[in-house]
């Protein structure tokens, strides 16, 4: 088969020793045949990347999005408001271009927190199979018998609370943040965004875990780990060098997904008027009036919607560009 | 397998057990109750009488006869201080120093409290956890839901009208998705890296890139303003008034449908790709079988197995999925009746929907273990 599995010596302790695989180089080699080869990746890496530093920099590239200027209420898009204001008259770019802070912190806390979790479950699970897993896995069917958005509303609340004992002391951001200008932004979004963060995680991982849980299953059912079990080798060697590397496509479409999924789901709540509340987000600019104003506003509507499905768009096409590069069954097929 | 069903049924209780205990500690856990959601709605409103209530407790405590001194009288007046100036002392003021305005509010405070103390114990929600589970637990068992905290209604007649709502909206977005789906996520598997492959790879991603809401606006705004075109209002049942009613669900339904259709494309292509690389399909074209015969009854069969687990694990993000387009097009379904259940605290109503979701995806998820087995004999199922 591959060089991975013949280069492993089957009697001796050479087979415990970490076989080294230009792993890295191949990653760098092919990050730069990356763009000639995936330009729909590369667009998707760039998006990741302008969303990022959007965030980081939104003081330098837009004004005050808290700032109302009534005379100015519903301009449409010119030289001084590039994509006009709101009813209130607020500047509708620079509310975007520091949604993208929430965006960025809440998709990538999100899916590192959706990772961790659902390897955690679903490895031990689905490699541990007979009682644990069937006890493991009665708590998962509880987990995921709920409504997600039941669980995502009701774990906002409870982290929530403004009468300042929320848990963990979560709930404490002020309701009307102070003017992000003033360079204090970033504690002023944490403690609201770690709650949807942690409720979005917690939601979303009970799902991924039980794909990662399959995909343990079979990949365990393959003859190299009985080979592996046969020869004396000890689970976490086993788990480490042929579980993790052979689930390791699925991981990543799945986090690929739960990128983007977690950017709508939170756009989601952000629309229905729960999460970020303290902030400009990019959900919270679709809801309310909004969506009586689109008829004649239509950019009101247009420009946040269009961020939402470029970003998740973007972050959607560079995972599955990088399943292509990444995934060892997939290579060299092209 | 009649025997596996079977010990998986019984599997259910369990799970729903530990569903109902979760939703109750949720509910408990949430920093507000229904009763402080009507009292700061000024729904219902406590007067003076639930303040005379405690002051007279307050007098029988001392031995003196309530009744006997009613109306102004010197003890209740001491009684009625004293009152006040126990609930200063828990707010932190000295009572000596307190002003008048601290005092009314403290007034205010304990008359409201003892009013939300009554309507607690009127409603159920003075219990503490285990009696409140076990009470609600032992009224499901036999039929009962209870009823709405909030607005008084039936719970189970109210579900009973907003369900086939929901279903409707639910089986026509899932089939919209599998109809879309499953033909091109083979399409694009087997012509892979064409151009075909491409452009329906573009179109799955961005499918599911689409926020439901976003499209939802602008075909609002778009139908109104070209068209003159809006939605109606009032929703309608199927069998009453067809037009109104399919006027209403099919637009969600399909923007539903093709949000879930983007997930679902993907993974088909996904497990094409990997069955079209088995040793059984190189078998299978080298006994010279026609391509089409391969794929069909080789490839997609097997291909499917973890699709159908995806389509029954996606029954719970239809849920969510449709409660921002029941929001949007003011369809009176279950997510809908959830959203303004958990906003109120109405724990009857809560735990009910919770419950009928429950039951639906344990369902679900048993019989897409079943089909798991139906469609590929190597799974046993054990």
């Amino acid at each position: 088969m591959t060089t991975a599995g013949s280069s492993a010596t089957i009697v001796g302790g050479d087979y415990f020793k970490a076989v080294e695989r230009p792993f890295y180089a191949a990653i760098a080699r092919n990050a730069l045949r990356f763009c000639r080869y995936k330009p729909l990746g590369a667009f998707g890496a760039f998006v990741l990347v302008v969303v990022i530093v959007v965030g980081v920099f939104s003081p330098l590239i837009a004004g005050d999005p808290q700032q109302v200027h009534l005379s100015d209420a519903l301009t449409s898009p010119n030289s001084t408001y590039w994509f006009g204001t709101d009813q209130n008259g607020r500047d509708v770019f620079a509310r975007i271009v520091y949604g993208s802070q929430v965006t960025a912190l809440v998709g990538i806390g999100t899916v590192i927190l959706v990772t961790v979790l659902s390897l955690l479950v679903g490895v031990i699970s689905g490699y541990f199979a007979g009682k644990l897993d069937f006890i493991v896995q009665r708590f998962v069917d509880v987990w995921l018998s709920f409504p997600a958005i039941f669980l995502i509303l009701t774990l906002v609340a409870v982290l929530q609370t403004s009468n300042g004992y929320g848990f963990f002391g979560l709930g404490r951001g002020p309701e009307v943040g102070p003017s992000p200008t003033g360079g204090d932004w970033i504690w002023n979004t944490l403690p609201r965004t770690t709650i949807v963060i942690v409720a979005l995680g917690l939601v979303l991982a009970g799902g991924a875990s039980r794909v990662v849980r399959s995909a343990t299953l079979s990949t365990r059912a393959n003859p190299y780990v009985e080979a592996a079990v046969v020869i004396g080798a000890p689970n976490r060697t086993i788990i480490i060098r042929h579980i993790l590397p052979n689930i390791m496509p699925t991981v990543i479409v799945l986090a690929t997904l739960q990128l983007g999924t977690a950017i709508l789901a939170e756009a989601t709540i952000s629309f229905l008027g729960v999460g970020v509340t303290n902030f400009p987000t990019w959900g919270q600019m679709l809801s309310g009036q909004t969506r009586i104003l689109a008829e004649n506003y239509m950019y009101l509507a247009l420009f946040p919607g269009m961020a939402i499905f470029l970003a998740v768009f973007g972050f959607n096409m560079l995972g599955d560009a990088l399943r292509d590069v990444l995934d060892p069954r997939l290579r060299g097929v092209r | 397998m009649l025997q596996y069903i079977i010990r998986r049924i019984i599997l259910m209780i369990p799970t729903l057990i530990g569903v109902s205990l979760l939703v109750t500690a949720l509910l408990r856990l949430l920093p507000a109750d229904a009763v402080d959601i009507l009292v700061a709605g000024g729904e219902v409103q406590g007067g003076p009488e639930s303040f005379n209530e405690i002051v007279n407790k307050r007098l029988a405590a001392e031995g003196k006869d309530p009744a006997a001194i009613s109306g102004f009288n010197s003890d209740r007046l001491r009684a009625e201080k004293a009152v006040v100036d126990d609930q200063l002392k828990k707010e932190g003021i000295n009572p000596e120093t307190a002003l008048d305005s601290q005092r009314t509010a403290a007034r205010n405070t304990v008359s409201r409290d003892a009013f939300k103390d009554k309507i607690r114990q009127r409603v159920g929600l003075d219990k503490n956890y285990f009696e409140q589970w076990s009470s609600w637990a032992w009224d499901a068992v036999r039929g009962d839901l209870g009823t709405s905290l909030i607005g008084s209604r039936d719970v189970s007649s109210e579900l009973k009208r907003r369900i086939p709502v929901s279903v409707e909206l639910g089986v026509l977005g899932m089939l919209v998705s599998i109809v879309i789906a499953v033909p091109l996520g083979v399409a694009s598997a087997v012509k892979q890296d064409s151009w075909v492959d491409y452009g329906l790879r573009g179109f799955a991603i961005a499918f599911l890139s689409v926020p439901s809401f976003f499209v939802a606006t602008i075909i609002i705004a778009l139908l109104i303003r070209f068209y003159g075109y809006s939605f109606p209002i009032n929703y309608r049942e199927l069998w009453d008034d067809p037009s109104t009613n399919l006027q209403l669900v099919v637009t969600p339904a399909i923007i539903l449908g093709v949000g879930l259709s983007g997930t679902l494309l993907r993974l088909t292509r996904a497990q094409m790709l990997e069955v079209l690389r088995q040793d059984y399909i190189r078998t299978a074209r080298s006994k010279g079988l026609s391509s089409r015969h391969v794929i069909i009854r080789h490839a997609v069969r097997n291909a499917l197995v973890p699709v159908v687990t995806v389509i029954g694990l996606q029954v719970p993000v239809l849920v969510g999925g449709s409660l921002v387009l029941e929001q949007i097009f003011a369809i009176p379904g279950v997510a809908n009746y959830l959203f303004s259940a958990i906003n109120n605290r109405d724990f009857p109503a809560i735990i009910a929907v919770n419950m009928v979701v429950a039951v639906v995806i344990v369902v679900v998820n048993l019989a897409v273990d079943v089909s798991y087995a139906v469609l590929d004999p190597r799974v046993r199922l054990s």
